[in-house]
């Protein structure tokens, strides 16, 4: 048996209405157990600014890396996660388009609540305030309240946009489907796990699980951090 | 907080403000007496400069996370104050 590598780099990517601070919930236990984590932070301008900030980003920790990404962030790491520094995937309640696919076209064949709750101003798409609840509506509702109130408004074409790379295709995926969720539709959810052959977990959750169920969403982490580590030992 | 930090541009220090808000509004402004990122002499030149109603506290730079009741009360204190014509 060969020696165990080094732990992989987890680095995190946000989806809309969010930043990188909506996984502080999960980082501190990663950080406890070793694990050199960094969240990326792109402006949601558009999806390929968005995936060279993620390419930025993992080239400030050590490779290999886990790419884990939250909702639209599933687009950015299919997308990012064809770089050579990146050896499995976590999709948390995601997107993940395929080629030729847009996260709109996607999300048009799967309706759901929370788009009732938009506004688009100033080429952005803002969240009303009673969208919350279909976002993380699971949350107490102080919590629910600091979300709306930090929630970041991506730039109104972003979901129309693709960009090339399908990372799922060639590297191994965890998928997070959160069964009550009313933004990312938990069927969208179940299908692109099964297209992408995604060891897949289903919770309880609205569609922020790293809120509202961290433990599961480390532990999912954890798992696909231990099988690339010894995929890569094996190797 | 170390790793959900946000790059800047490098741009974003060498750009110059051309009509600074401090001249016509009302402003308020807390210091950070240990402040290792800004200067805590250089936040009071600033705050004097704006004729700030100033607070100081015994903080880093991250004085909102640190002394969040101060920064509340502050920004409660310039909320109670402004003038707000609905």
């Amino acid at each position: 048996m060969k020696p165990t590598q080094t732990k992989p780099s987890i680095v995190f990517c946000h989806g809309i209405w969010a930043d990188g601070s909506c996984f502080n919930k999960v980082i501190p236990t990663l950080q406890a157990e070793g694990y050199e984590v960094l969240a990326a932070q792109y402006g949601l301008d558009s999806q390929a600014t968005d995936v060279a900030a993620t390419k930025r980003t993992l080239g400030r920790v050590s490779s290999p890396a886990i790419l884990v990404g939250h909702s639209y962030g599933g687009a950015v790491i299919t997308a990012a996660g064809t770089d050579d520094r990146v050896v499995g995937l976590v999709y948390i309640s995601a997107v993940a388009p395929d080629a030729g696919e847009s996260v709109q076209s996607q999300l048009d064949k799967y309706p759901t609540p929370i788009f009732g709750h938009i506004k688009v101003a100033d080429g952005r798409v803002w969240m009303l305030p009673e969208g919350v609840k279909d976002f993380a509506g699971d949350l107490p509702e102080q919590e629910q309240k600091v979300v709306w109130a930090t929630h970041f408004a991506p730039d109104a074409d972003l979901f129309n946009q693709k960009v090339d790379g399908t990372a799922w295709k060639s590297k191994p995926s965890w998928f997070i489907v959160a069964e009550n969720d009313r933004t990312v539709h938990p069927d969208l959810e179940r299908f692109l796990a099964k297209r992408m052959g995604a060891t897949t977990v289903e919770v309880k959750s609205s569609h922020v699980p790293m809120l509202s169920q961290p433990q599961l969403v480390i532990d999912v982490i954890r798992k696909a951090a231990k099988a690339s580590q010894e995929a890569t030992a094996a190797a | 907080m170390a790793i959900s930090q946000v790059p800047i541009s490098t741009d974003s220090f060498t750009h110059k403000v051309t009509a600074p808000a401090w001249k016509t509004k009302p402003t308020w402004y807390m210091v950070a007496t240990a402040d290792r990122s800004i200067n805590p002499d250089q936040e009071r030149m600033m705050a004097k400069r704006a004729n700030a109603k100033t607070v100081e506290v015994n903080a880093s730079h991250v004085a909102y996370m640190s002394h969040s009741k101060e920064t509340a009360k502050l920004i409660e204190e310039a909320a109670t104050s402004a003038h707000v014509n609905r």
